[in-house]
């Protein structure tokens, strides 16, 4: 299962890496245990962290999760922009307007524990339209 | 002190960060945290340390609480995250006043 979502959220690293390179040839993706970003495109220095959250055409809500037994994605990502896929749409965040979200709509850090979690994860459960108001960009996928 | 929630987490950190001097700050969560809890704790200050900050009545006390954050915190670039969070609160409420 966790094995399933990992090389589900690397294929759509690859999809995101795809596009982006029609306008971008340098750009590439991180590999291995190098979570400081997914995708880099050195020509705009830009850093990008795509994070696959299909749940949320259920739940209505982004998981961007800060700790999970340490500091995690959102507090250890070099990421300047960050790409949520929901399997519908993308969104593009930059990471400053992405904590303007969290800070300004007063979204409080939650905890939640996943099945294929050995330790629980604090999270913010980002309402999507919330999301989608401080976006730099929203598409959906066609 | 035992947590039982995670809501109660947020109010020791919140109460913790209006101390808005980082040392202070980090003394007042140990103190009321139990230790396994520590790394919990200081990781969802930069969410309360905003708000905190900018409460604060004047500018100078506001850079000196930013100030005394320190470089090499864990997490990494605390100092980063709290000054960002400053400027978005900070601007949102100037637009509210316009």
């Amino acid at each position: 299962m966790w094995r399933d979502d990992l090389a589900r959220g690397e294929a759509v690293e690859r999809e995101c890496l795809d596009k982006i390179m029609v306008a971008f040839n340098s750009a590439y993706q991180t590999f291995g245990k190098d979570s400081r970003f997914d995708i880099e495109i050195p020509e705009i220095d830009c850093k990008v962290e795509v994070k696959f959250d299909p749940k949320s055409l259920d739940t209505g809500n982004i998981v961007v999760e800060y700790f999970h037994n340490k500091p995690s994605a959102m507090l250890v990502s070099e990421a300047t922009h960050w790409l949520f896929v929901t399997g519908e749409e993308e969104i593009w965040i930059s990471f400053d307007q992405l904590l303007a979200c969290i800070l300004v709509e007063g979204l409080e850090p939650v905890q939640i524990h996943g099945p294929d979690d050995r330790h629980p994860k604090a999270v913010f459960l980002v309402p999507v339209e919330t999301l989608r108001k401080y976006a730099n960009a929203s598409q959906p996928l066609v | 002190m035992e947590i039982r929630s995670f809501s109660q987490l947020h109010k020791i950190c919140e109460s913790a960060a209006k101390k808005t001097h980082y040392p202070s700050v980090i003394e007042e969560l140990h103190k009321k945290l139990p230790r396994e809890w520590w790394d919990c704790g200081e990781a969802t200050l930069w969410y309360f340390l905003p708000r905190a900050i900018l409460d604060l009545p004047t500018k100078l006390e506001r850079q000196e609480a930013i100030a005394s954050i320190p470089k090499d915190t864990d997490p990494p670039n605390m100092k980063g995250f709290v000054e960002s969070g400053v400027i978005a609160l900070w601007r949102q409420e100037k637009k509210r006043v316009a």
